[in-house]
């Protein structure tokens, strides 16, 4: 079966510093992945670069088998992405900017509008869809950037930080709503440091640090393989410089 | 969308078939302009950023119709071009000097915002729209916007020449005015790409700031100083055609250009002018499209991070280490240890790097340069410094009218977007938060008055002598009772902590006329007792008496009256 992401030595540099040193990964359809890595790993980079928002990279890229190089829009049809900060043109409605975004990925209007009204609404945000965003709280905006990252229905849904500032019933709205999605076949790139919910929604697990792959497979082989009980364990005996008891020891000793 | 920004997007996308044979996507650019009129429409304008930033969001819908409001006010006054100067050359280059100005100040202010708009990059760029739909939205984008303010301002000179010279001299003028855009837009742009060459693009945003100042400035000074220092006769008969360095400035050449036309006369030096009308423009405009747009949009995407991120944030540390240095000496010096220190070093900082602080205060620095310009404008004919009639006047003006700046600091001091930061007092145990409102009235005092009162002591020593220290004194102290007064009676918040749209426009009204009634009442007893040294040096001990009870009041404000304030 073809993947439906194949990235194949995937270099990044910014001037003298590479993010990225060869990255290598093949994604199947129906795959939740959980992407994982320490500040500065490489991990918002790569999801740019999938989006297409970074264009000066090594290496190759292919999503359904087409090279993001040669047809960049094809590919941008096919995902939808979740960014990290919560960028909105704010002064627009949610419903606007909803339709905006229906427009931008080639959606009949009235289909956008309808199924904008629906998603904002499953959010709770039934009675705020014609209000501003720039006065929404940062969990309504999130809100928001799910459902314009979902509205397409997309086959490759990219997450990074999703749950940030969402309230304890959204979470568990959005952490179903993962599982439900990958078994209809949808293929989620899922970027966190939230390492519960990770280790539970993901089928497959890729840690990066440095800019490489430092594991991949299942939590199960991944527990297996380290020893370790939890997957904070497992990221911090890969990715932590120190012991971290060391460094809690030595910020409690900053305070004497 | 209002009516204006929906007929220019119906206008704009009458050629239809041109845009699809040039690889755009005609949805996808109807739905980015409509969503970015839109936008336009709910975001305040120069003006209004300058002028109503306490506005409630709801309040600046239809900015649209303000700025082409405020053009079209600005078009009528660039009429004063064209009624002087011996020939139409001089009335022209008048104008379409005036014309560039206003367009390329407008287009830095105002549409900055527009242009240094990140958020494309994350919302845009990974949905599947061509590269050329977007450059073109762009493009268009700063079409439609020119067109609001280029249409207003040039409209009322159309119509008057059609009423002096006739339909022919409209319309030659109206490709006049097309290149005179073009060239406004080429040097925006350069200067743009300048700044940006030579600065990193967070300073960028710096210059931004401070040519938004010194644009509301220079408008201010515009209709204040410029009818007061033209001379109508010199005006009249002013014939700009024989300076030679004339030539260096493109209105010259679309003047001569225009008059040329007009009267068919084609000497070697029309014929020049006609030709650098025609070529530079071309020129500038595919250099902005080739070379200039290309590296603008990089050097923009680094705004947002990549890899000049880390250069810009040392650029930071070492602005703010400099910035935190002068805040813990000034703070030593004119501050009690603990909360008040802590406070003082809190505003300095905030004044010396908050955007939104600068343009609303630091205006009032040049509108103070301005007023005092005026005052001094007005003295030159009536007699000279000396008179004891004109010193006066001119002591009690320019001393009592400097409170007008550290009024304005006060008073926009407790005003921040970022409001909720100061979460940080509520939560801190801080025993007295009256020594928090202390310490932003000294930050202000010490950052806007203490320069004027070494300013103007020095200039009145050196001007009429020592004899002038106890009335020198008197207004200084007078001054500072007026800022504790005022301070008491309306500020009662702290540094930073009140969210812009809280601030009532009925209460800043009534500021402003409290304000004035309070200084003009101590300018008015100041200026009876001038002469009289005695009275004015026990008055000075009074009022400073009076000022350091006040201050002692201010300092004891209680965390009761301050709640009272926050939940109003």
């Amino acid at each position: 079966m073809t993947p439906v992401i194949t990235l194949k030595n995937l270099w990044k540099n910014y001037g003298s510093k590479s993010v990225l040193k060869g990255i290598d990964v093949s994604i199947h359809a129906g795959q939740v992945i959980g992407y994982i890595g320490p500040n500065g790993a490489g991990k918002s980079t790569t999801v740019k670069i999938l989006c297409g928002l970074i264009t000066d990279f090594e290496g190759e890229v292919y999503v359904n088998g087409i090279d993001i190089k040669k047809d960049p829009l094809t590919i941008k049809q096919k995902i939808g992405y979740v960014p990290e900060l919560a960028e909105l043109y704010d002064v627009l409605t949610p419903l606007e900017f909803l339709k905006l975004m229906g427009e931008l990925y080639n959606m009949e209007q009235k289909v956008a509008e309808e199924r904008a009204i629906k998603m904002l609404t499953a959010f709770d945000l039934g009675n705020n869809l014609h209000s501003r965003m720039d006065t929404f709280s940062k969990g309504m905006r999130q809100k928001v950037l799910l459902t314009s990252g979902l509205l397409h229905n997309p086959e490759i849904i990219i997450l990074d930080e999703p749950l940030s500032g969402l309230d304890a019933n959204s979470v568990i709205i959005v952490k179903d709503l993962i599982t439900k999605l990958a078994r209809e076949g949808k293929t989620i790139f899922y970027c966190s440091h939230m390492m519960d919910i990770v280790e539970k929604v993901s089928d497959r697990i890729i840690l990066i640090n440095n800019g490489t792959i430092v594991a991949d497979g299942s939590f199960d082989d991944l527990k297996q393989n380290m020893g370790d009980t939890s997957l904070e364990k497992i990221f911090a005996n890969l990715t932590a410089k120190e012991e971290l008891s060391t460094a809690a020891d030595q910020l409690l000793n900053a305070l004497d | 969308m209002n009516i204006i920004n929906r007929y220019l997007l119906r206008f704009i996308l009458i050629p239809a078939s041109f845009y699809e044979k040039a690889g755009i996507h005609l949805p996808h650019l109807k739905a980015i302009l409509t969503a970015k009129l839109t936008i336009d429409d709910r975001r305040p304008n120069s003006f209004q950023q300058v002028k109503q930033q306490t506005d409630e969001p709801k309040a600046i819908n239809n900015a649209t119709l303000g700025t082409i409001f405020i053009s079209l006010l600005f078009g009528l006054f660039m009429l004063i071009s064209l009624l002087y100067g011996s020939n139409y050359t001089t009335k022209l280059t008048l104008f379409f000097s005036m014309y560039i100005f206003m367009l390329a100040g407008t287009l830095i202010t105002d549409f900055t915002t527009v242009l240094l708009d990140i958020r494309d990059n994350l919302i845009i760029l990974p949905k599947p729209v061509n590269d050329r739909t977007v450059v073109m939205a762009r493009l268009l984008h700063i079409f439609i916007h020119i067109s609001k303010l280029a249409v207003p301002l040039s409209l009322p000179a159309v119509l008057l020449i059609a009423i002096m010279k006739g339909i022919t001299g409209a319309l030659l003028i109206i490709p006049l005015l097309f290149i005179a855009t073009a060239l406004t837009i080429f040097f925006v742009n350069a200067a743009y790409l300048l700044v940006l060459k030579i600065t990193s693009p967070e300073k960028f945003k710096n210059f931004i700031t401070y040519f938004q100042i010194l644009f509301a400035v220079l408008i201010f000074a515009s209709y204040q100083v410029v009818p007061r220092i033209i001379n109508k006769a010199h005006l009249e008969n002013l014939d700009i055609t024989q300076i030679k360095w004339i030539w260096l400035l493109p209105p010259y050449w679309l003047g001569r250009t225009w008059d040329a036309f007009i009267l068919w006369r084609m000497t070697e030096a029309d014929l020049i002018a006609i030709s650098l009308c025609v070529i530079l423009p071309v020129l500038f405009i595919w250099l902005v499209i080739k070379f200039f747009a290309p590296s603008f949009n990089k050097k923009l995407s680094m705004i947002s991070g990549g890899s000049e991120s880390t250069t810009t944030a040392s650029h930071k540390i070492q602005s703010s280490t400099s910035t935190k240095k002068i805040a813990t000496v000034l703070a030593s010096i004119f501050a009690k240890q603990g909360t008040e220190r802590a406070g003082f070093q809190l505003c300095w900082n905030m004044m010396s790097r908050s955007r939104e602080f600068k343009i609303k205060v630091y205006p009032s620095i040049g509108y103070l340069g301005i007023y005092l310009f005026i005052l001094l404008f007005n003295q030159k004919g009536t007699g000279s410094l000396n008179d004891p009639d004109a010193k006066r006047i001119i002591f009690i003006t320019v001393t009592y009218i400097s409170s007008m700046l550290v009024s304005t600091a006060l008073q926009h001091i407790t005003v921040s977007e970022k409001w909720k930061a100061s979460w940080i007092y509520f939560t801190a145990p801080v025993q007295q938060p009256g020594m928090l409102i202390t310490a932003s009235v000294k930050a202000a005092l010490v950052r806007f008055f203490l320069p004027v009162v070494i300013i103007v002591s020095t200039a009145s020593v050196i001007l009429w002598g020592i004899s002038m220290i106890p009335n020198l004194a008197l207004g200084f102290i007078n001054q500072i009772l007026f800022f504790m007064i005022s301070s008491l009676v309306t500020l009662q918040k702290l540094p930073f902590s009140n969210a812009p749209e809280n601030v009532v426009k009925g209460n800043s009204f009534l500021r402003g006329l409290f304000v004035l009634v309070l200084i003009g009442t101590l300018g008015l007893i100041h200026y009876i007792l001038f002469e009289k040294i005695w009275i004015i040096t026990i008055l000075s001990c009074i009022s400073l008496m009076v000022s350091y009870v006040l201050f002692r009041k201010l300092g004891n404000t209680t965390w009761r009256q301050l709640k009272m304030n926050y939940e109003v």
